[in-house]
């Protein structure tokens, strides 16, 4: 799916901690809840019947659906955004394809300032953080035989949906699209990676985790310049997400 | 156009992804994956082209260079997974796919159906999306596809307005189906709808190529023709072939054109093209001249099912013979025949002028011996023929031919009418296997070779194959037994290790027919035939022990999935043998080069399992020409997108020079692999590189033609200058050698003094005399005319046909235009090993007018009856006779009693009054009593 979300201003606030920027609720993480609560009121009508039927998965797209709504203000104006599972966020099955990605076409037509950022999402309520190391596994598949995780296949897969969703047919633009990304990951000097981990707040060391997630994924080929790790802090996550998963407040 | 940045290197990345398909080590640096991410960029290059001269473009490798190594980097990387572990099959799917659209872009559509049939069915057939690509990739599969489909309202609408304009080309169908493709375009998976993004760009390819375009672009083609051809299953044509009939304009040409494209490329709908055209606004004669059997056989049941029914098909196969099925003025016929049928015809015929076009197949077949000699004399007969006003088209063929300068000057053909394409469906891969079982792929003639690599260069990373036996070259005359079974299990072993690694079926070319028994034994030792085959070799299996009981040895192999193939098998079990490799089920076949060259088989690689011509002293090595034209034919289009050739350094022969000298060896393989001469005349090598037997057989050949001139060249006041001047030795640089050779021909033929008299008279313009003009008839050389002669003025000349025929036999053994060593073996004299002796021809011919079986014949001869020898010993005797058979029985005595009867009238009274044209009838026409159809 495919937005340019207008929503009130998140209730959290960023801190740059070394390599990672840290979000946290603002002024607390009761309003953030209470935030996200309100968002996917607007999303959803389906909500959780029971407490039984909550699961990884769901906290999952939660978790997406929070990533986005909190990135998406600082990404600013004027991106194309697509992504997979963030309109159903408490379906019981996610998407294969990309999480969420923003792209970004400039008026200079040489394509110079053209850029597409991906954003890969992780989910956990542990606050040993030991999770975030699936985020290497996500952006490593960009590299994939498998034609349904690798970049290049994606970005095409992109580009039908500038043309079927957005109906632009101009082939200049389509081709900027499919320039984005060269096959070389250390040349790729377009596409930045977001990797953002939703996680407890309470006891962990979100930067120490994601510096090394980043390193990891750096190893891969990429150039360490385009990663820019995200952590998104929520005290008492598991329980604070089975909540609004059954529209319910929470006040952690 | 595409943007491919230059730092791109997917020739690399497509050497690499084909080096780890086949388990070696790629010479550049790369990963699957990387592979995969450089092919699927290279693809999304080329997704957006729409227009004409864009799809156009993607013809062109120089243009298409990108799409057409993602394509194959795709399928290889696939063909990797798929060998690798069972958690890849879903991506290894995927992939096929994508290297199926990416071929079908390229219009490339044999490669793209055999792609995405790689995929499994139950990958292809879950979404929409594969569905339709499927579809577009294999359109005539849309039946099948449409049962998948789940009813799905807008998804079978597109299936059938894609089917209707194929076969239509309706523009509005095209509207139809291309909008409804494009509302599947997006699909969560990315994969599927990457898919869909350049399934566009293919389905306007398959549009652009449908064959029922012909009927707008070149309305001189009988429509009934192009919907046979649909009718048959052709939908669409490749784009070499839809460039030459509707840019060029090729089938309504009235010139002479030279067709030099890849095997595979569809020379022989061309040319059923031309002979469609040709007949299609009058009545006429066209002829289709094939040097082999198995090429006549393929071009004869094409043309009957594509011709219209107005129009008459022709065989004319076997011997030299003059005789021709009398043809009504008002009809349309076209002759399927070898080049001796088709000469002897163009010697005797009152119908030249009604030829209109004559297409000649394996051009390059010039070179071969008294055979391209014989093809050579004919073909510049036609040229003197035109020359001198008639009206018909030569249209020629070939797959391997390098400089054509020549050839161009020789048949007349202007630079527009020569016609070189370097598109290919398959890709050809070349190995050489080193003595030592050292294999390394290399780069041969393939456009997508990296920048630097030179033929020759090393592809892959060397692999080593474990060969169970040494064999070095023997220190003797002849090769002991031990030696040559020792190499067949050599041979086995490389063709074992490729069957692993290519899969698909492989044939191994042998330089003997013993060898390929041999090896075909040594492979049925180890291996099992396929579960889903196993029935069908059975069925096969049996009816062979039941028809030919002597071939129990075969029928086991065949249990096993392997077979030999060679001129001593029955020619109904070769057609089985072939057609069970067709069918999918054998899974080696042993052959002599007879079947490389000849049949349009499906194999999947190919092993030349000995670089020599022969296991003897002074064998030379294989002709580079005859090894272009075996390499070509592995890896058929629509049933691989590649194929595999490899080269056997074998050390097997008596120790000569060229086989035991390292250096020698090398340099005479890397000729073998990489010469790129241009074709010379038969006549070229002739008292210099050839043995004497051949040189004569050429000298007779070619003095043959000088008498078949004459009379076609009534006014020609110098025919020796002018037929030897429009030769293609005059064309190559060997002139003087030909013109030498006809001036001494002519003399001969002079000579009054000789028995009979004068062939021709020197009445400026020579003229033949009355025996000319039967020795004419007669297709021999005037040196054989004159034994013909003597023979039938001979006055104990036996009245009894079988004794006439074997009195015959023995004194033109000898004689150039016979060409079997057997029988010049065994009328020398009676010290050989032959089970056949000289004194056992009457029995043989007596038993083969009878119709008894060949095997039952040699069963028959006294040497057999007693013998003590070996199964083993006993059938490389039976190999021998065979080929007797097929060589002297077959063919040269129904020829000599043709000649006879041409001849008579300048014999005895005896020659006179003898049937010698019955006898040749009773000879060809015999039918094998022992043979019975399983069937029945």
């Amino acid at each position: 799916m495919i937005s340019r979300h207008r929503h009130s201003a998140p209730m959290f606030k960023s801190i740059q901690t070394g390599e990672v920027r840290n979000y946290v609720g603002d002024p607390s993480c009761a309003a953030a809840y209470e935030w996200i609560l309100d968002l996917l009121r607007d999303t959803t009508a389906a909500w959780l019947p029971k407490a039984e039927d909550f699961n990884d998965r769901i906290k999952g797209n939660i978790g997406e659906f929070v990533a986005f709504h909190v990135t998406k203000k600082d990404v600013g104006s004027g991106w194309y955004i697509f992504y997979s599972n963030t309109d159903t966020p408490l379906s019981r099955i996610s998407g294969a394809g990309l999480d969420i990605c923003y792209l970004f076409l400039g008026t200079d037509l040489t394509g110079a300032a053209d850029k597409l950022m991906i954003q890969e999402i992780k989910t956990t309520g542990s606050s040993a953080l030991t999770y975030a190391d699936a985020l290497v596994t996500d952006y490593d598949k960009l590299k994939s035989v498998d034609p349904s995780l690798n970049l290049q296949a994606r970005v095409r897969a992109l580009k039908a949906r500038m043309r079927d969703t957005y109906g632009i047919t101009d082939r200049l633009i389509l081709e900027r699209v499919q320039l984005l990304a060269h096959p070389d990951p250390s040349k790729c000097s377009k596409v930045y990676f977001l990797p953002t981990l939703v996680h407890e707040l309470k006891n962990s060391d979100p930067a120490l985790r994601l510096s090394t997630v980043k390193k990891k994924i750096g190893a891969q080929g990429w150039s360490v310049s385009l990663i820019f790790p995200i952590s998104i802090g929520l005290t008492r996550l598991n329980d604070g997400f089975l909540h609004l998963a059954q529209n319910k407040s929470f006040e952690p | 156009m595409s943007t491919i940045p230059s730092d791109i290197n997917f020739r690399m990345n497509a050497a690499a992804a084909a080096a780890r398909a086949r388990g070696a080590k790629p010479t550049g640096e790369t990963t699957a994956g990387g592979d995969v991410s450089v092919a699927l960029y290279c693809v999304g290059s080329f997704d957006g082209y729409a227009n004409e001269d864009e799809l156009a473009s993607l013809e062109l490798e120089e243009i298409a260079a990108p799409l057409i190594a993602a394509a194959r980097t795709l399928l290889a990387v696939s063909d990797e997974l798929r060998s690798s572990d069972a958690s890849f099959l879903e991506s290894a799917d995927g992939l096929a796919m994508h290297a199926g659209i990416a071929f079908a872009m390229h219009g490339n559509f044999p490669s793209a159906r055999t792609s995405v049939l790689a995929a499994n069915q139950v990958y292809r057939t879950l979404t929409a999306a594969r569905r339709l690509a499927w579809a577009v990739c294999d359109p005539a599969a849309i039946e099948d596809i449409i049962k998948f489909a789940d009813n799905n309202t807008d998804e079978v609408l597109f299936y059938r307005s894609w089917k209707r304009a194929l076969l239509t080309v309706v523009e509005n169908a095209k509207g139809t189906s291309e909008q409804l493709l494009r509302s599947f375009a997006v699909s969560p998976n990315a994969s599927d709808a990457a898919l869909m993004f350049s399934t566009a760009v293919a389905f306007r390819q398959g549009f652009r190529l449908a064959i029922a375009n012909l009927k707008n672009t070149v309305p001189q083609l009988p429509s009934s023709f192009i919907a046979r051809l649909i009718d048959a299953g052709r939908w669409t044509l490749l784009p070499p072939q839809r460039k030459l009939l509707a840019d060029k304009g090729l089938a309504q040409s009235k010139t002479n054109t030279l067709l030099n494209l890849p095997t595979s490329t569809g020379k022989t709908l061309l040319a059923e093209a031309c002979l469609a055209a040709a007949l299609a606004e009058s009545t006429g004669i066209a002829v289709y001249v094939a040097p082999y059997i198995a090429i006549g056989d393929q071009v004869l049941t094409a043309l009957k099912s594509h011709m219209a029914e107005d129009i008459e098909v022709v065989a004319m196969f076997g011997g030299f013979k003059s005789e021709f099925p009398s043809a009504d003025p008002d009809t349309k016929q076209i002759l399927v025949a070898t080049p001796e049928r088709f000469d002897g015809w163009l010697r005797t015929t009152t119908d030249k002028a009604r030829l209109k076009i004559i297409v000649l197949d394996e051009l390059h077949c010039i070179e071969n011996g008294s055979r391209g000699a014989r093809m050579e004399g004919t073909i510049t007969r036609l040229r003197l023929l035109q020359d001198a006003g008639a009206a018909f088209r030569l249209v020629c063929l070939s797959a391997v031919l390098a400089e054509a300068r020549g050839l161009r000057d020789w048949l007349a053909v202007s630079v527009s009418d020569f016609h070189r394409e370097g598109w290919r469906p398959t890709a050809r891969r070349l190995a050489l296997c080193r003595s030592d079982g050292t294999m390394t792929w290399m780069y041969a003639t393939d456009a997508l070779r990296p920048a630097g690599a030179q033929f020759g260069t090393p592809s892959s990373g060397s692999i080593k194959i474990n060969l169970p036996e040494m064999v070095v070259p023997f220190r003797g005359e002849y090769v002991p037994d031990k030696d040559s079974i020792a190499a067949s299990r050599n041979i086995a072993a490389i063709a074992e290790d490729l069957a692993t690694r290519l899969h698909g079926p492989g044939l191994i070319v042998c330089p003997r027919r013993i060898d390929t028994r041999r090896i075909a034994a040594a492979l049925a030792e180890t291996v099992v035939a396929s579960d889903t085959s196993k029935i069908r070799l059975t069925e096969i299996a049996a009816r062979v022990e039941l028809n030919h009981p002597w071939l129990s040895g075969l029928a086991s192999m065949i249990r096993a999935g392997v077979a030999y193939h060679n001129s001593t098998l029955p020619f109904e079990v070769r057609r089985w043998v072939e057609q069970s490799v067709r069918d999918g089920d054998l899974t080696f076949v042993a052959s002599t080069t007879t079947l490389a060259e000849g049949a349009d088989l499906p194999f999947r690689w190919t092993l030349v399992s000995h670089w020599l011509r022969g296991v003897y002293a002074g064998a030379p090595p294989i002709n580079p020409l005859t090894f272009r034209n075996i390499a070509g034919r592995s890896g058929r289009a629509g049933s691989y997108s590649e194929g595999d050739t490899v080269l056997f350094e074998s050390l097997l022969g008596p120790n000569g020079a060229v086989l035991s000298n390292p250096n020698e060896r090398v340099a005479a393989i890397s000729k073998i692999l990489t010469d790129n001469s241009p074709l010379n005349s038969s006549i070229a090598n002739v008292d210099e590189n050839m043995e004497e037997r051949e040189t004569q057989a050429v000298k007779a050949a070619f003095s043959s033609q000088l008498m078949a001139a004459i009379p076609e060249n009534p006014h020609s006041e110098d025919i020796v200058s002018r037929l030897a001047g429009a030769s293609y030795a005059a064309n190559s640089g060997s002139l003087d050698k030909l013109a030498l050779l006809f001036t001494n021909a002519l003399n001969e033929m002079l000579d009054s003094s000789a028995v009979g008299g004068a062939f021709a008279v020197r009445n400026s313009p020579v003229s033949l005399t009355e025996l000319g003009v039967a020795a004419n008839r007669s297709g021999f050389s005037p040196g054989t005319v004159r034994k013909l002669v003597e023979f039938l003025n001979e006055e104990t000349l036996s009245s009894n046909p079988i004794q006439l025929v074997a009195n015959a036999l023995k004194q033109f053994a000898g004689v150039p235009e016979q060409s079997n060593h057997y029988l010049i073996k065994i009328c020398e004299s009676d010290s050989h090993r032959q089970f056949l002796k000289c004194a056992d021809l009457a029995s043989v011919v007596s038993f083969w007018l009878s119709g008894r079986s060949t095997r039952e014949i040699f069963e028959s001869l006294p040497t057999f009856i007693k013998t003590k020898s070996k199964p083993e010993s006993i059938e490389a005797q039976f190999e021998n006779f065979v080929g007797f058979v097929d060589s002297v029985m077959q063919s040269f005595a129904p020829w000599l009693m043709r000649s006879m009867d041409a001849l008579k009238a300048f014999g005895t009274e005896e020659a006179q009054s003898f049937d010698w044209r019955g006898l040749a009838e009773k000879l060809e026409s015999r039918e094998d009593n022992s043979s019975v159809d399983f069937f029945e």
